[in-house]
């Protein structure tokens, strides 16, 4: 096992293993972040897929002094998602097999309308709760994948939050 | 209200302190951080992390980033041209169903016993279907001094049809129908749950990468067919 930097390096060398290795260690958090910041399964797939591709072709262009691994991925997967969002979708966000039985019914009441209510927020408030909450970035990790300076992750943090915090009150869900 | 509180209540502080201390003492910013956290308890308790990943999203996305492949998604089809050079097979390999070859069974107990040769694999390739389907191979190949010797485990690939037969290349940079630049390794017709295992001369710098089509069963040595698995790994075994 290695780590990521590592993994990194090996990919910039053409190593089709340490790739492989990337992707068993962030593929699943990537997907989620593609599916609630674009709202869309299928979309979010191709944020993945892509994403992985960026990073395979970009690999030699790594600063460790910089940032870490997983901040290189989510700038990309940043910028991979602006340009899925520019993309016209009407694919609604499917519901699992599972959640469609109805054996969950509550919860995914639940899910559906904190779906909904993450998908009113504006893209930059989504991107930093994604980031913050969700991936657990550091404020410096989040201003570098951002691209946006540290004092404006922290005020978005509180008004994306808050946001959040009215989105679900609007909904009936929440204090 | 504390400027600190949105990152407080989603863990991006590195450093809590300064605002912890001010909660001690601020009953609005205590309420405020009281709601903001219930608001986050509610998106935790809603799931959205329960995520599957799609089981071939991975070969999909390795068979993309080192093919080359861009969001766009498949390249386009290559163009069978209508008379093709016939090669000479250079390279001609015996492709046996190994499980067939080394499988014997303990006389008087019909216990099956596999015996395996020692096979200690330099390399191996993972092959996956170009075109997302289920098939799917791990090619484990042993560098010796006279060439090399090749295990291939298949998965998920159906019996030839009729008049068809599976052909199993070794494949070297810029092949193209156009620019042939492959040796076959053997030819077969089903390979599900079972073991084959091929011989090759062929050079590993020149040709580093293995695959799969399906050929008309026809004599013509060359490949006009399509590929049914192509290298999406290598890494050393």
């Amino acid at each position: 096992m290695h780590d990521d930097t590592q993994l990194l390096a090996g990919m910039a060398a053409g190593d089709g293993t340490a790739l492989e290795q990337l992707y068993d260690a962030h593929a699943r958090q990537l997907l989620g972040f593609g599916r609630r910041l674009l709202g869309d399964a299928g979309l979010a797939e191709e944020l993945v897929q892509e994403t992985f591709v960026r990073v395979w072709q970009r690999a030699r262009t790594f600063d460790p002094g910089r940032a870490s691994v997983r901040t290189f991925i989510f700038t990309i997967a940043r910028s991979v998602a602006v340009d899925l969002w520019r993309r016209p979708s009407s694919r609604p966000l499917e519901l699992a097999e599972e959640e469609r039985s109805g054996d969950r019914a509550e919860e995914v009441v639940t899910s559906v309308v904190v779906r909904e209510a993450m998908s009113s927020l504006s893209e930059a408030h989504r991107e930093v709760l994604e980031l913050l909450h969700f991936q657990q970035f550091t404020q410096s990790e989040a201003a570098i994948a951002l691209d946006i300076p540290l004092g404006t992750v922290k005020t978005r943090a509180y008004h994306a939050a808050r946001a959040l915090r009215t989105a679900l009150g609007g909904r009936g869900v929440g204090a | 209200m504390h400027k600190d509180l949105g990152l407080y209540v989603l863990g991006g502080l590195d450093d809590a302190t300064d605002v912890e201390a001010h909660l001690e003492t601020c009953a609005e910013c205590r309420e405020e951080v009281a709601a903001l956290r219930r608001t986050i308890e509610i998106i935790d308790d809603a799931g959205l992390d329960e995520i599957e990943l799609p089981p071939d999203l991975k070969t999909r996305t390795l068979r993309a980033a080192l093919e080359g492949g861009t969001i766009a998604g498949d390249r386009p089809a290559p163009v069978v041209p209508f008379e093709r050079r016939r090669q000479p097979r250079a390279n001609r390999f015996v492709a046996i169903l190994a499980a067939a070859a080394v499988t014997v069974f303990a006389a008087g107990f019909g216990l099956r016993m596999v015996t395996l040769d020692q096979f200690n694999a330099d390399r191996i390739i993972e092959l996956a279907s170009p075109e997302g389907g289920q098939a799917r191979a791990t090619a484990r190949i042993d560098d010796t001094s006279s060439g090399q010797e090749v295990e291939m485990d298949i998965e998920g690939l159906p019996p030839a049809p009729e008049g068809k037969i599976y052909e199993c290349w070794f494949v070297g940079e810029g092949d193209d129908l156009d620019t042939p630049n492959r040796v076959s390794a053997g030819t077969f017709r089903s390979a599900d749950d079972e073991v084959l295992r091929m011989w090759s001369s062929a050079d590993p710098e020149r040709f580093p990468n293995m695959g799969v089509t399906l050929e008309d069963d026809d004599g013509d040595p060359s490949r006009t067919g399509d590929k049914v698995l192509v290298t999406v790994s290598k890494r050393p075994g």
